[in-house]
């Protein structure tokens, strides 16, 4: 059995290894996969294995095993590679190897492909464009990065202090790292004359990046390299959004839906060569029309390094303080117990951010903790999109909304903040829609990862004139609140995607868009900035880690209704219908869902009466509020 | 290799045998040589492609049609090189050199026969290749047993092989010529050096191979001719899979086409296709193939491309009900069963869902003398917001097969009938149809209608009677077929629906419009008891089990119920001669109490069409192909129905009528100056009313009770007292 290290840096010395054992028409492509998948299903040996999110691209070696989450953002088409090909050398004789997990075929100094030999066998791979997950908050990653095992060993040449630079800056140098510290036996003898010009490049790159960096910016940088590389377009939902997207092959016959957060553990490849459109241009190649489509598709490496996927699983949920499965494994028994207490914490801290507002934090924790759990035909249950109102003009003069986004991202492992300015609203791109001259699905910003939470400003609406574009992404919005699903454009006809994205509006007067529920802010007092610092100082990194742990935890716990409850509330419904005549099978539902959002905060798996009458008086508070405001 | 290659000669001469002898026998007891008479017209020149189908294949050799499939681009080598060999049999007189080509072969053909010896064997380099020669197609035509492929599954294992994949086209590039076979000429001694080219890029030939420069070493060189080499009309197209075929969360695939010959210029953009193909690897050569890259690219060679109609390609009606699904639907009141099973999720409403249902399926239509009578049937759903209006349309309009859901304010230029357009490429003048025409031979469903623009609602009327539209605008005059079922919503024009007022008042709508509804649906929130209760269940235990509770029957799946009702379109129920009487005396029955009483709806010769279209609709529903009694009351149920959901309104204001006290007043009615009412008039007159038998029965016991009337002892008569 080789060493741990071994096969973390080496991956394909045991796959060489099992392919000899197995002879090519022998099960090693079962074995090799098993052996993987035990190996990596080992906790110990999992935790030894780099983050490729974490890591700058110049700090692992071409080849190595890493790890990588992130959300599937488009599925491309199948794709064809040689499972097994063979290699003929100078003196004719030749020589199967497998051609798995790989981009690049291995070919020693004097060995060349064979291509048309009838002993080379045709397999078909999945590749899925994954991108950091959108809209991750700052200290998610931090949390990863510390538990990234320190990879400083192998790397070739690196220098402290780098690891502040932004992720596009990194990944140039990497190009010129990597092609300069690659192994000579890894060079093929025709990738040679590429890398050179590539490394010229570079070097371009870098006195670039050189006097980028004298001047201390750091958010700007993407541009220069950009532009001069003719950089594809990384296709994030969220504009501005930093990381690296990566094309994951996939081998075995797992499907993972759109929009799924997953995570993977596979070999990195980063061979220049892999980016097609580089040299192409004086190839006079008849390709009518896959010229754009490559370009799009297969960008360079160093920007969007490709995955073999080893194992892949789909992320339950994206919270690093917690084990991968939750719902089974004991340590949220401790985490259950002081539910209540910490979501008076919680509950504490957001009503101090509402300044004083007692209600509104009340809903504010539902909605936190709601996702969607039941999907009906057209009905989306569990949802609670919320609308903050009664946001007033001093308020916003002291950037509240802004300041309760940054509070609301120190709690929930994903969010983006909208402000809906009209600019905004007429040409941020909001539904995804399939390119087909490159093939590609373009990205848009309601193409996010279950449980991310949206935050849109309405205060920063202005009247104006909304263009084609803006009266569509509304419409999009509205239907994402209300029935949980977005349209992606495909030209010819929309496929319907389901969404499951928690949804604040922050509005001064009622909301254009409509959601589950309107709640008037009544603050006590106007101190904004005093109330965050309070607030600040409240936040120790213990509470913090209770908050966020907690968060999730509420919204993966299991919850039912029992037959006597059902009974009371079927009882109740009546009654109230005889009294009020405004009350309609839509409250009912509203009412449910509230009910369940409350006990499930509180750590309770199932509704009881209390917490039915508690869910009543919220409910009929809210609606008070509302209505002596309209009044 | 070399067993091989004779068994491969020996299926050339097979497929020899097939071409020549393959016959079907006529009705008239003739032999037709399918592909025989065909060879004719290639050897002529009259016909370019040959398609073979693999169905006559298999009925002369199973293996070979399997080999066939299985390793399609070899076999299509050796029908070439065979019906090469075979076509100079098949002359039958001299054809016309008809392009430049043709001339060019004869010549080059007749140079030959006139400078060399028989016997002679020419240099193989300069010999003309089959293909230069070749001026027909040949083309494999999958059996029509074989299933289609979704895109997603072709896989590896397809490689080689014919597949048959059904897909949306989404790209495709012009028609461009592609070499098929270079010629050069060489400037030293004047010989003619030809190179097939199979794939999608050469190296150009620079030497002469011919034997004069190559003994002199005079070192020739070879000059390209455009006019002697041939050309093959080259497109490139991108197929998607169908959105139905995608599973929930993936994004549909798609797969490159190569058509050459004739098989370009079938299909644009936006065409739903069947393509039946070789799948193949893309050969790479020069710079990419020494990349080494493990990847390599694929295609679909086609050999048969068809279009589809969107309708047609609607599989579910292809296929036959199988006994179970009969069963399944066929049960006891499957008429409820299938009414229920119209979204499942919205509670309740049980007539506005049978008025739906037999909107799906449609009446019939019929053209007496010239005269058009549309089958297709209009509702409009009224009601206070938030009655789960929306729901419903959008659930109609994923059930139906074919169908288009808008508002009324439509969102593009092209509004609800059509528009007329600039190319802005060609500047031509062209029409693009919006929703109603879109929908044509399906249901358009319409949110919002009250919204609707001028411009529509003036077409609207020409689309809800006479099923066309017409246009006239920027110099096209047309008309547009537009024969579709309006299924409508609309709110009440104050909030909520008004029953002091009338119906047009409420919606903002003219009668002329409305009267064009057979039915008008007023879906209104009203506390009650009993409903409330069976509401509050449903809801709770939608919440509980994350499911829809038990009910007598298990809702029918979409798909069944799609595939039924188009089982139920393919009949055309007639009406008797027996049934026109009851028929004209309930119309008459109509009329007469749309006069007594203040009605806030509209009964006109309107309401009788409505009739029948209901029940024939409902006799589709039964397939049968009669109408019977019972569809005619339930249809005239349906409209009373109807009609009592925008006057029941009234009650609230007034003393509260219960059901009773209306079926009083009914049997007054049918009693009139008689004071003996037979009891079988009373219940018929009361089901046509939308009462139910024991309601009936019911009302004659209480006022039994209180000494009204008396029943006789066989119940058969009522005598007032």
């Amino acid at each position: 059995m080789p060493g741990l290290d071994d096969w973390i840096l080496t991956p394909y010395r045991i796959l060489d290894r099992i392919f000899d054992e197995c002879g090519p028409n022998g099960a090693w492509k079962e074995r090799t996969s098993e052996f993987f998948t035990q190996e990596i299903n080992n906790p110990l040996v999992l935790k030894r294995i780099p983050w490729l999110n974490e890591t700058p691209l110049h700090h692992l070696r071409p080849n190595q095993v890493v790890r990588y989450r992130g959300m599937v953002q488009d599925m491309y088409d199948n794709e064809f590679f040689l499972d097994t090909y063979e290699v003929r050398d100078k003196t004719g004789s030749t020589k199967l190897r497998p051609g798995r997990y790989k981009d690049i075929a291995e070919c020693g100094p004097d060995e060349e492909l064979v291509r048309d030999s009838h002993e080379c066998q045709t397999g078909d791979r999945l590749t899925y464009y994954c991108i950091p997950t959108p809209g991750e908050n700052a200290w998610v990653k931090e949390v990863y990065s510390e538990m990234n095992p320190c990879m400083s060993e192998a790397s070739t040449s690196s220098s402290c202090g780098r690891t502040k630079r932004s992720v596009c800056e990194e990944t140039e140098d990497d190009q010129g790292d990597a092609s300069s510290g690659r192994d000579a036996n890894q060079q093929t003898a025709e990738g040679t004359s590429m890398e050179t010009a590539e490394s010229g490049e570079n070097k371009r790159f870098r006195t670039d990046i050189g006097n980028a960096s004298a001047d201390g910016a750091g958010t700007s940088r993407h541009t220069p390299a950009s532009t001069s590389n003719g950089t594809p377009d990384l296709n994030f939902p969220i504009p501005g959004m930093k990381g690296t997207p990566c094309l994951v092959k996939l081998y075995d016959d797992v499907s993972f839906s759109l929009n799924d957060v997953i995570e993977i553990v596979g070999i990195l490849s980063v061979d220049p060569s892999l980016a097609r459109q580089n040299a192409n241009s004086d190839n006079n190649e008849m390709e009518f029309m896959d010229v754009e489509e490559d370009a799009a598709r297969c960008p360079p490496p160093s920007l969007v390094p490709r995955l073999h996927v080893l194992t892949a699983r789909k992320m339950p949920h994206t919270n690093p303080l917690l084990p991968g499965d939750v719902v089974e494994s004991d340590t949220t028994n401790g985490i259950v117990a002081d539910m209540r207490e910490t979501r008076e914490v919680l509950r504490k801290i957001l009503e101090e951010a509402f300044l004083g507002d007692a209600l509104t934090a009340e809903l504010m924790v539902c909605h936190l903790v709601s996702s969607v759990y039941l999907r009906q035909d057209v009905i989306a249950l569990g949802k609670y999109s919320i609308n903050v109102s009664g946001i007033s003009k001093s308020l916003q003069e002291q950037k509240y909304t802004s300041s309760l986004y940054q509070l609301l991202s120190l709690f929930v492992t994903q969010s983006h903040f909208f402000p809906m300015t009209l600019s905004n609203m007429n040409k941020v791109k909001f539904v995804p829609k399939k390119d087909y001259q490159s093939n590609r699905l373009i990205s848009g910003l309601l193409q996010l990862s279950q449980h991310t939470h949206l935050v849109l400003d309405e205060t920063a609406l202005t009247a104006g004139q909304l263009d084609t574009q803006g009266v569509q992404n509304l419409t999009a919005l509205g239907n994402a609140i209300n029935w949980q699903k977005v349209d992606y454009d495909f030209q010819y006809h929309q496929l319907e995607q389901f969404t499951n994205i928690p949804v604040i509006i922050f509005s001064e007067g009622r909301a254009m868009i409509s959601s589950d529920a309107e709640i008037r802010l009544q603050p006590n007092n106007t101190e904004v900035s005093a109330a965050f610092n309070r607030i600040q100082a409240q936040l120790t990194p213990d509470i913090l880690r209770r908050i966020r742990i907690y968060l999730t935890v509420a919204r993966l716990s299991n919850y039912n209704l029992s037959e006597d409850m059902q009974k009371m509330v079927q009882d109740d419904f009546v009654d109230s219908r005889k009294n009020d005549n405004g009350i309609s099978a839509e409250d009912l539902h509203n009412l449910l869902i509230l009910a369940r959002l409350v006990a499930v905060s509180c750590g309770e798996n199932h509704l009881t009466a209390d917490v039915w009458k508690c869910t009543k008086i919220l409910e009929n508070e809210r609606k008070l509020r509302v209505r002596s405001q309209t009044q | 290799m070399a067993s091989k290659q004779r068994d491969y000669d020996q299926e050339k001469e097979a497929i020899k045998r097939f071409l020549a002898e393959f016959h079907t026998v006529g009705d008239d007891g003739r032999k037709s040589f399918k592909y025989a008479t065909q060879l004719v017209e290639l050897a002529h020149r009259e016909q370019v492609s040959l398609t073979i189908e693999i169905e006559d294949v298999a009925e002369f050799d199973p293996d070979m049609a399997e080999a066939i499939v299985q390793n399609s681009r070899r076999y299509l080598n050796l029908v070439s090189e065979a019906v090469y060999e075979m076509l100079p049999d098949y002359k039958q007189r001299e054809t016309v050199a008809r392009d430049a080509l043709d001339v060019y072969i004869e010549h080059r053909l007749m140079m030959e026969q006139r400078t060399r010896q028989p016997g002679d064997v020419r240099d193989i380099r300069n010999r003309y290749p089959p293909e230069l020669i070749r001026r027909y197609e040949v083309y494999f035509k999958a059996p029509s047993a074989q299933k289609p492929v979704a895109i997603r599954n072709v896989k590896a294992s397809h490689i080689g092989k014919l597949v048959l994949v059904r897909g949306i086209v989404t790209r495709c590039t012009e028609v461009k010529p592609m070499m098929q076979v270079a010629t050069y000429t060489c400037d030293q001694c004047g010989a003619e050096t030809y190179q097939p080219i199979q794939s999608s890029s050469f190296m150009p030939q620079l030497l002469c191979p011919s034997e004069d420069c190559r003994v002199n070493k005079s070192g020739g060189r070879l000059y390209l001719q455009t006019r002697g080499s041939k050309f093959i009309k080259f497109q490139e197209i991108k197929v998607q899979e169908h959105s139905d075929q995608v599973p929930v969360g993936n994004i549909p695939r798609s797969l490159t086409v190569m058509c050459r010959g004739e098989q370009t210029r079938l299909c644009q953009p936006g065409d739903h296709v069947a393509i039946t193909g070789v799948f193949m690897p893309l050969l790479r050569h020069g710079f990419r193939a020494m990349m080494q890259g493990l990847l390599s690219d694929t295609f679909l060679e086609a050999h048969r491309i068809v279009q589809m109609n969107k309708t047609e390609d609607d599989e579910l009606g292809a296929d036959e009900l199988t006994e179970s699904e009969i069963k399944q639907i066929a049960e006891e009141n499957f008429y409820d069963k299938l009414a229920i099973s119209i979204a499942p999720e919205i509670y309740g409403h049980e007539d506005v869902k049978k008025a739906l249902l037999l909107l799906l399926v449609g009446g019939v239509d019929c053209n007496p003398n010239g005269m058009k009578i549309r089958g297709s049937i209009n509702i409009c759903l009224m009601g206070d917001p938030g009655v789960a209006k929306s729901q419903l349309l959008s659930y109609i309009d994923r059930l139906a097969a074919r169908s288009q859901y808008t508002t009324g304010r439509g969102s593009s230029g092209v509004g609800l009938t059509a528009a007329v357009m600039k190319d802005p490429l060609t500047g031509e003048m062209t029409l693009e149809g919006g929703a109603l025409v879109l929908a044509d031979q399906g249901i358009c469903c319409i949110d919002e209608f009250d919204k609707m623009a001028d411009s529509d609602r003036t077409a609207i009327h020409e689309v809800m009677e006479q099923q066309t539209i017409s246009i006239a605008k920027a110099g096209i005059m047309t008309s547009l077929n537009a024969r579709v079922s309006i299924l409508a919503a609309a709110n009440p024009a104050y909030g909520r629906y008004n029953p002091k007022k009338s119906v047009e008042q409420n919606i903002q709508l003219p009668a002329a419009l409305l009267s064009r509804f057979d039915l008008l649906w007023l879906i209104q929130d009203r506390p009650d008891r009993e409903n409330d209760l069976r509401l509050a269940q449903h809801i709770t235990y939608v919440h509980q089990h994350c499911a829809q509770p038990p009910t007598q029957f298990k809702p029918l799946d979409m798909k069944l119920m799609r595939r039924y009702i188009a089982l139920c379109k393919k009949k055309q129920p007639t009406i008797p001669e027996n049934l026109t009487d009851y028929l004209v005396s309930a119309y008459v029955e109509m009329r007469k109490e749309a006069r007594n009483n203040k009605d806030m709806t509209f009964t006109s010769a309107r309401t009788l069409l409505a009739v029948l279209r209901l029940s024939t609709a409902l006799a589709r529903l039964r397939l049968v192909d009669a109408v019977e009694k019972e569809d005619v009351n339930e249809a005239m149920r349906l409209i009373e129905m109807s009609k009592d959901s925008l006057n029941h309104t009234e009650e609230r204001t007034g003393r509260a009528q219960t059901v009773t006290d209306k079926i009083f007043t009914l049997i007054r009615e049918v009693a009139g100056e008689n004071r003996v009412v037979k009891l079988g008039e009373i219940i018929e007159r009361c089901t046509s009313k939308g009462y139910k038998p024991d309601q009936v029965n019911e009302c004659i016991e209480e006022y039994e009770e209180l000494n009204v009337w008396q029943v006789n002892q066989a119940r058969t008569k009522l005598t007032f007292v």
